[in-house]
């Protein structure tokens, strides 16, 4: 069922911008809403607390392509998370993009990659898997390029996808080497029964691989600096792609082969080291940031990096901790991020500096804003602070003391950022910028409504069902079921005092910022050093290189071409000819016929009468002689359909010379001694090596196993007795497609080139 | 400049070469032959037609663009593969029946027609796009 849910979002997304064109740009997202509303349902109805594969259908048998869906708790909660938050967005896109020309393209990627998304999480076939990871890169390419008529938008969109793709190769190699060493492609049955591996470094090699897979999806230092630029895309895209669903797509891999790889020696220092770094820098760098969606992109990736740091701390307790911080974070960050849309739709401007007092004239949204906030703090009563104690509790009893102090860091610089994206602009005095005196639409505000309620449902009732789905998760991801226990109060423990620090941390680091600011300013020379910097030098890199070698090879001069094409041709012989078996062979001394001898006498006299003439007729019938008496040489021995063709082919070579003769240059001795010497040269050494070629082919003792399995089967498979014919149209005729594709290709070629004829010089 | 012998002979050979070219493509598949040197037979015959006719006559005995044979041909050659699909089989497979007057076809010679046309189209669009110029 859910893999046919899945199957049936991209139809849902081709049909989009019909139904929006039918049904209007108010009731066309309404309807929309149905496809991630019955998913939600679906989804939650499944029996997740043993893992299972559901009924499958085949999508490519021979490659073992199939529609599985792997059920747990685990990949249940992420698809409860993708279609959950994916309805409010599509309701929120509705309102905040009711203008737009392309609302119904919106729609098209949008539900398009809430069906990638589900398919990335819900796959248990590794091909199904990494086809709806890349789709997800793709979809994420074509939403944050949505404005594509402004630049950056697009060089944002080009960047997304270039360092997630990056990380889409390293998960296919990854997949291919999972393969080979569990001989199946499905998730579940590897995770059933991971076995020793046969090599440490087939081992090493699919972690490394894993690893860049993740890091690079989910934005971890130091491929972070996607995330920011992809704030280009529309708000409800980054509330939806990059905080709540897409980004965490690296955290759901890592946490899928968390069994198979905790107890690996390189795991728990990558996670923890990488994880942490990125908590860090992410929320160093939003502290000092002025844009709304900025500020929240930076602590989006902090957030990931705790995700990933936890993941290291690979304790059970770590993973559950990992589990509600993710649930946590998707509520109140989406939230956030659907708050920091409607100011920027209602005042037009998303700068903290110039924005204030809005809660004047928003009462209600500044509630729930500011509950998401708290929530994002980690302050009572809100389920960010559950998230945040267990966290602190799990670092604490792993016995991580320095870990633990860049947690409580880290999560501090959260509690200032939250501050700034939400008591800045809702409760500091107004600033220069007069505030619309109207209340944005409900469609707008239910999103962040529904969120803020379910950050405090949560956590007021944590045993409403909910916990069962979180603990099921967490059993998902480790293998072993343990308790989860969540409650807001647990007594005084050392995770209530540090959550106490913490706040008192972050309240001072709010009210140090002018300070942060003045050092982040000095710091933006560090930024020329930084990892987007180095992107930027790769991408112009490469296309320097790619221009280089197009100035070099593509000169536009024939002969140039020829030269290059024989060079290569002569230098493969070279290099082959040392993997031939046995000595070089000699000529073959069976004589010579006197009519075999009269042909070569053509064919040279030919050669000669190209070669020597100063009439360029008389050069081109020299050529034709040639040709004519390679054909009367195939016709001697025995290969009748090669003669006719060539004989065809010189006819017709003669008379498209002849036509294109008159508008030639003069005929004269262009060239130099010099290169006639080097092109003599080069010409032999084609003859030579080819001669060469055909001497050790011939010489070659072991037969050919195809010609007479052509010979055997041309009439009983291919009813005819010409072989030559039907291997060209019957056993290797796809070859002769191709052939024949390139042959009308290159006639319109010509055609165009006679066009464009002395338009371009 | 118009030869008279060089128009008498064509007007006996234009239809015997482009008759040849069909006998070549027929039979391909038992003795030597088939499409693509059927299809440089024609083409010939056509270059020999406006050697002594001009190439406006040639147009118009050839009636539509070039193109439209290349076009037609991959089209032939193509759709030859599709056939298969009605019984399941992989694409290009090479089907037989026999046909009461025609005897043995397949889809083969659908195939070797589609090169047929194809090499024709190519040879004589460039065969007059130089010859106008």
């Amino acid at each position: 069922m859910l893999a046919v849910a899945v199957a049936i979002g991209f139809v849902v997304a081709l049909l989009a911008p019909w139904c929006v064109r039918r049904a209007g740009a108010v009731w066309g997202p309404r309807l929309l809403v149905a496809y991630p509303l019955s998913v939600f349902v679906l989804a939650l109805s499944r029996g997740y607390d043993a893992a299972h594969v559901e009924a499958a259908f085949a999508w490519v048998p021979r490659f073992g392509l199939r529609w599985s869906v792997l059920v747990d708790g685990w990949s249940i909660l992420f698809a409860a998370l993708i279609s959950g938050i994916g309805g409010l967005v599509v309701l929120y896109g509705a309102a905040y993009l009711r203008h737009h020309e392309h609302l119904g393209r919106f729609y098209l990627y949008l539900i398009g990659f809430m069906a990638a998304m589900l398919g990335v999480v819900l796959a248990s076939n590794l091909l199904l898997l990494f086809v709806c990871w890349e789709l997800t890169s793709i979809f994420s390419y074509l939403l944050i390029g949505f404005e594509h008529e402004d630049t950056k938008s697009r060089k944002s969109a080009l960047q997304a996808l270039l360092t997630t793709g990056v990380g889409g190769l390293a998960l296919v190699v990854a997949c291919v080497l999972l393969r080979a060493e569990f001989g199946t492609w499905e998730l579940a049955e590897m995770l059933r029964h991971a076995p020793e591996w046969s090599s440490p470094a087939m081992e090493l090699a699919t972690i490394i691989l894993l690893l860049t897979a993740a890091f690079t999806k989910s934005a971890q230092f130091p491929f972070h600096f996607w995330l920011p630029s992809a704030m280009a895309a529309p708000t409800p895209v980054s509330a939806y792609l990059h905080s709540a669903t897409m980004v965490k797509a690296g955290v759901f891999l890592l946490a899928r082969f968390y069994p198979m790889f905790q107890e690996h020696w390189l795991w728990q220092p990558v996670l923890l080291v990488g994880g942490g770094a990125t908590m860090f820098v992410g929320a160093a760098l939003a502290l000092s940031q002025r844009d709304l969606k900025l500020l929240l992109a930076y602590s989006t990736v902090s957030a990931l990096g705790t995700l990933v740091f936890l993941l290291g701390v690979a304790t059970h307790e770590a993973v559950a901790a990992c589990v509600v911080f993710l649930v946590a974070h998707a509520l109140y960050k989406g939230g956030l991020f659907f708050f920091a849309g409607i100011v920027d739709h209602e005042t037009g401007t998303r700068d903290i500096e110039e924005l204030g007092g809005l809660a004047r004239e928003w009462p209600s949204l500044a509630v729930a804003a500011s509950i998401l906030a708290l929530s994002m703090a980690g302050i009572l009563p809100l389920f960010g602070f559950i998230a945040k104690e267990l966290a602190y509790e799990a670092v604490l009893h792993a016995g991580l003391p320095l870990a633990l102090a860049l947690l409580v860091g880290c999560s501090a610089l959260q509690v200032a950022v939250a501050g700034l994206a939400v008591a800045r602009p809702l409760f500091s005095p107004p600033g220069s910028l007069a505030a619309p005196h109207h209340s944005p639409e409900h469609e707008l505000t239910l999103g962040p409504w529904l969120l803020a309620a379910a950050s405090l449902l949560f956590a007021l009732w944590p045993r409403a069902g909910f916990t069962h789905l979180l603990a099921a998760a967490a059993t998902g991801i480790a293998g072993e079921s343990g308790e989860l226990k969540l409650a807001l109060w647990h007594g005084w423990t050392p995770a209530l005092t540090l959550s106490l620090v913490t706040i008192a941390l972050g309240v001072g680091a709010f009210l140090l910022r002018p300070l942060w600011t003045t050092v982040a300013a000095q710091g933006t020379r560090w930024k020329q050093v930084g990892p987007a910097f180095l992107y930027e030098l790769a991408v112009s890199g490469l296309t320097q290189l790619a221009a280089w070698q197009t100035r070099k090879l593509q000169t536009g001069r024939l002969r140039q071409y020829q030269a290059l094409v024989l060079t290569t041709a002569v230098g493969s012989v070279l290099l082959a000819l040392p993997l031939a078996e046995g000595a070089l062979p000699g000529l073959p001394r069976n004589g010579l016929y006197p009519t075999e001898a009269a042909v070569f006498v053509a064919m040279l006299a030919g050669m000669v009468i190209t070669m020597v003439t100063s009439s360029r007729l008389t050069a081109i019938v020299g050529l034709g002689v040639t040709g004519y008496a390679v054909g009367v040489l195939f016709l001697m021995f025995g290969a009748p359909d090669l003669a006719m063709t060539q004989f065809a082919i010189e006819t017709l070579t003669v008379i498209l010379f002849v036509l294109v003769l008159y508008r030639l240059p003069r005929f004269e001795s262009r060239s130099t001694p010099g290169a006639r010497v080097r092109d003599a040269a080069l010409a032999s050494a084609v003859g030579a090596s080819i001669a060469v070629l055909v001497l050790v082919l011939l010489a070659d003792p072991t037969p050919s196993a195809l010609a007479p399995y052509f010979l055997a089967h041309s009439e009983p498979a291919g009813h005819g007795r010409n072989v030559v014919n039907v291997i060209l149209v019957d056993f290797r005729s796809l070859d002769t497609l191709g052939e024949i594709t390139v042959l009308g290709l290159a006639a319109i070629g010509v055609g165009t080139l006679m066009a464009m004829r002395g338009k371009y010089r | 400049m118009r030869s008279l012998i060089l128009l008498t002979a064509s007007r006996l050979l234009f239809p015997l070469l482009l008759l040849f070219s069909v006998f070549l493509l027929l039979r391909g598949h038992n003795a030597p032959g088939g499409g693509f040197v059927g299809g440089l037979v024609a083409a010939a015959a056509l270059a020999l037609h406006a050697l002594a006719h001009g190439i406006s006559a040639t147009r118009s005995v050839v009636a539509v663009a070039p193109l439209n044979f290349v076009a037609l041909g991959l089209g032939c050659a193509l759709g030859s593969g599709l056939v298969g699909w009605f019984w399941q089989q992989p694409y290009l497979t090479g089907l037989w029946t026999s046909l009461p007057l025609l005897g043995k076809v397949g889809t083969p010679l659908l195939f070797d027609l589609g090169v047929y046309l194809l090499v024709i189209g190519m040879v004589a669009h460039v065969l007059f796009l130089l010859w106008e110029e």
